[in-house]
């Protein structure tokens, strides 16, 4: 039933910018990547596993040892690890035959 | 000697004692008259001042000072050593001040000096507060000294004090770092003693053998504490006891690793009285002290020796327990001391002689037996026994660490000893020109040790040992090994270059690409441990930034440089911290970023929650798979204030901490009599689960046969329910028992009966009669008084039903109501 009191439903498409910032608030899950910063922001001390390969991470993130302290992945070729999780991510990988190379910053 | 120290004015100048163990130059005898106690600092300070009425401690320890701070007071007190006194503090100050006493008591015995005169009695026992002298033979040539304030001791108790009868404990201390067993002396003392020549010992009669002062013992000693401390780095330390003792299966372990070493365990005790292995931050794994190695490779072949003998005697070795050795250590230390004073060869039976001659009966103890749970002596194997734990001993850890070579046998045995010095010409001095290896095909070293200078020792650190000879040693590089050493701080460069140069034969274009693609290898894993992340609002504005240095980390981040600090004024989230607290939440469950989330925060709302407006977030529900079960804990600590209420449900439910609600359609039927009914055969199958005595559910799609049942047996249904009272849902749970037994007062004083819910007391068949909480219990009381056992509260009451007494533990009572 429609409202006789209504106002006259509008004929036409929607004006586009309406239509835009409705898709932005679906109820899809947002990324990691989608959570920016409006300034410069530094984050202290963070310990972080890079590889020359992207496909290097994408192996050690089917590590089920591994993948836990493998907190995100920032880029195809680094990931961010956990707190305190540096002693097992070393030893997982040097017992996985891995020599990593330790850099302290 | 300073000359400073030597003016003739009454006052000391402020002197300079660099000249002496950094312990002794800041050590001021005044300082630590408290340790002494009071009786033992009257003595002292009647000996050091010349005074002989002195009343109290203040006063002793005001002429302590004055005495020693005055050059001319000093020359005085100088001037009334004994000879013996004076000796040992000569002897005392050419050793730096702090010295092993049992090489001063090897000193004073190997020259027959007499025993200083001594007032003390012997079973006095205020020394250092609670101690007597020691009472075996010639302790006196220390302990007289300690007693006057001439020497001080590094450790209370030691062997020169006698712990006879005490009412109570008596004090223990170490001074500073002082390594146990060692004494020291007030460096104004000893920087005012005259210089005189070293008094000469009796020499042991002519060997035969050709004196050698030869590093190569002592080289292969150090590589072979290189090769522990390599083994342990690999294995990314030894785990410790909560004792601070390297775990049995550990050392297991790491002896599985080091077949190249005779005796691993003797190795790891060095490494670890050396302080080359020392437990990490948390005490949990004994690992390399990255400093200590380093002056392992540097230190001069002499200084290593100096080191090596420090801790020598300290080490436990198989002959001391197969010999029932009594006093090892103290023998071991007269023992280095003797072939220190002497330095040239001697035959094995004038130095068993000669020790026989220093070493009082009482210390000399061997032949020990364990009997019956009771130690006892054996006096006939006692000669055998230690003929053979000093042999053993020469043959075994002194030859080990390269102090002697044993030649000869029989009667003919000479002992080489091995004493470096820094002016000493050393008949293998490395040629560093010269090659220090052979490089073979297999990724072998064959290395001559007596030609390593410290620059070979850095390269060498890349391989691993295969085996130790008198003159050679192997060595076998392996990409764990290159890889070790590499992550130590090598240059693969430098190995390289290294290799080649110490080699004398050219390092293979075949081994060099294995060490290279070993290496890049080990590139194409990088961890970054402490690293400073900057993240940039876009991409452009990273980019633009890392003109200033860094390394481009995905889209928009930017990692720092190793040792640059962020520019100011950005905002720094700090991980060693708690997060900040910035997801706030509505009521609705929706919640904003107050500011910029960290890292593991976003990581933990990534894929979880969804954007309801610009800055909004809602969380979602998981597909599949629940959310870890940290989450809630993780989303709690980066919130301010509290979570409300709804969206703690929905993540209980979606992490699994709770379960799912249950919501169905069910039938309820009702009855006073409803269990009796449902054992009814008619009715069998028909009603399902009991939710109480009267309540039971009708089985799904059985309501119709259920009517007809009932209507067959003439009972006619209501879709009128009762509601029961719940006589126990308005009774209170208090949990402080002092509280239950005030609320309790009241009743009893107000005149109110009291319904309780109460656990009845449950004694245990154990020796002890144990009371435990037995059955749940649910009535209705009189309260009478309170009453105690012990310290335990009990309500005596009168059940309502019945009339008979109850003695109700208060602590027991789980809830309680007025009636």
């Amino acid at each position: 039933m429609t409202d006789p009191k209504a106002a006259p439903k509008k004929r036409g498409r929607p004006p586009k910018k309406v239509a835009e910032t409705e898709a932005a608030f679906t109820a899809q899950p947002i990324q990691l990547s989608d959570f920016g910063v409006s300034e410069v922001t530094a984050h202290r001390p963070v310990s972080l596993l890079e590889v020359q390969d992207a496909a290097d991470l994408d192996v050690l993130l089917l590590d089920s040892k591994l993948a836990p302290h493998l907190l995100t992945r920032l880029s195809p070729t680094a990931a961010l690890l956990a707190k305190d999780s540096e002693k097992a991510v070393l030893d997982a990988l040097r017992k996985a035959g891995h020599t990593p190379k330790v850099v302290e910053r | 000697m300073k000359k400073m120290a030597r003016s003739k004015s009454n006052d000391l100048p402020a002197s300079d004692f660099s000249e002496f163990h950094p312990l002794v130059a800041d050590f001021r005898l005044e300082s630590y008259t408290d340790l002494l106690g009071n009786h033992h600092a009257l003595k002292v300070a009647r000996r050091i001042s010349g005074v002989s009425k002195i009343t109290g401690l203040s006063e002793a320890k005001r002429l302590i000072q004055e005495t020693l701070n005055s050059s001319a007071q000093i020359d005085e007190l100088i001037a009334r050593l004994h000879p013996t006194e004076l000796l040992l503090l000569q002897e005392l100050r050419r050793r730096g001040g702090l010295v092993n006493a049992w090489e001063l008591f090897t000193f004073a015995r190997l020259r027959e000096f007499p025993l200083p005169r001594q007032n003390l009695s012997p079973t006095a026992s205020y020394l250092f507060k609670d101690y007597q002298p020691a009472q075996w033979e010639e302790a006196a040539l220390v302990w007289s000294l300690l007693a006057d304030g001439l020497l001080f001791p590094g450790n209370v108790p030691n062997p020169w004090l006698h712990g006879g009868y005490s009412y109570y404990a008596r004090a223990e201390w170490r001074l500073g770092a002082a390594p146990p067993q060692t004494v020291l002396a007030d460096p104004r003392l000893l920087s005012r003693l005259p210089d005189d020549v070293r008094p000469t010992a009796p020499l042991p009669p002519p060997a035969g053998a050709k004196a050698a002062t030869s590093s190569l013992p002592v080289t292969l000693a150090r590589l072979q504490l290189l090769e522990i401390v390599r083994a342990v780095q690999g294995m990314g330390g030894v785990g410790l006891t909560k004792a601070g003792q390297p775990a049995k299966n550990e050392v297991k372990r790491l002896l599985k690793e080091l077949d190249g070493l005779a005796d691993p365990e003797t190795w790891l005790g060095l490494a670890m009285l050396l302080g080359l292995l020392i437990p990490d931050g948390k005490g949990e794994r004994l690992v390399p002290l990255k400093i200590g190695v380093e002056t392992l490779r540097s230190f001069p072949a002499y200084a290593f020796q100096a080191g090596l003998d420090s801790a020598l005697p300290s080490l436990d070795t198989p002959e001391d327990t197969e010999f029932g050795a009594v006093n090892p250590y103290t023998v071991r230390a007269c023992l280095l001391a003797l072939l220190n004073e002497w330095d040239r060869p001697v035959r094995e039976s004038d130095l068993r002689a000669q020790l026989e001659k220093i070493l009082p009966s009482q210390v000399r103890a061997f032949g020990v037996e364990m009997l019956w749970g009771r130690v006892s002596e054996i006096t006939a194997k006692r000669d055998a026994a230690w003929k053979g734990w000093l042999s053993g001993t020469l043959r075994g850890l002194f030859t080990l660490l390269g102090k002697v070579t044993v030649e000869g046998e029989g009667k003919d045995t000479v002992i080489i000893p091995h004493r470096l010095t820094p002016d000493a010409t050393d008949s293998d001095t490395p040629n560093a020109s010269g090659p220090a290896w052979v490089l073979q095909p297999n990724f072998e070293l064959l290395v001559y040790p007596a030609q390593l200078t410290e620059r070979h020792l850095t390269v060498l650190a890349a391989a691993e040992a295969v085996r130790f000879d008198a003159q050679t040693a192997v060595y076998r590089l392996t990409r764990s090994s290159v890889y070790a050493a590499l992550e130590q701080g090598l240059a693969l460069p430098e190995l390289l270059a290294g290799l080649q140069a110490g080699s004398a034969t050219p390092l293979s274009p075949a081994m060099r690409r294995s060490i290279e693609d070993w290496a890049a290898r080990r590139d194409r894993l990088v961890l970054y441990q402490g690293a400073t992340l900057l993240e940039y609002p876009t991409r452009e504005k990273r980019d633009a930034a890392l003109q200033r240095g860094g390394r481009a980390i995905g889209e928009t981040y930017l990692l720092l440089d190793a040792g640059k600090k962020p520019p100011v004024g950005v905002t720094i989230l700090n991980y060693a911290a708690a997060p900040k607290q910035v997801l706030k939440f509505s009521a609705s469950g929706e919640f904003i970023l107050a500011s910029p989330l960290d890292l593991l925060g976003r990581a933990l709302l990534a894929g979880r929650v969804s954007r309801v407006e610009e800055n909004k977030y809602r969380f979602l529900p998981p597909v599949g798979e629940t959310y870890p079960s940290g989450l809630m804990s993780d989303v709690e600590a980066r919130t301010a204030g509290k979570l409300p209420e709804e969206v703690r449900l929905q993540l209980g439910i979606w992490t699994g901490r709770t379960p799912a609600p249950a919501l169905s359609t069910v039938t309820l039927f009702q009855h006073p009599q409803a269990s009796a009914l449902a054992r009814l055969p008619r009715l069998q199958g028909l009603l399902g689960t009991a939710l109480g005595a009267e309540l039971y559910t009708v089985s799904s799609g059985k309501e119709t046969e259920l009517h007809s049942a009932l209507s067959e047996l003439g009972i006619q249904t209501t879709a009128q329910f009762r509601t029961p009272r719940d006589a126990d849902a308005d009774l209170k749970v208090i949990s402080d028992t002092r509280k239950k037994r005030e609320y309790l007062e009241g009743l009893i004083g107000a005149g109110e009966n009291v319904r309780l819910r109460y656990y009845e007391e449950k004694r245990g068949n154990d020796w002890y009669g144990t009371v435990t909480r037995g059955r749940l219990r649910v009535a209705n009381f009189r309260p009478l008084r309170i009453d105690r056992t012990g310290s335990t509260p009990y309500l005596e009451a009168k059940f309502l039903e019945g009339g008979e007494e109850e003695r109700i533990r208060i602590g027991y009572i789980a809830a309680l109501g007025a009636l």
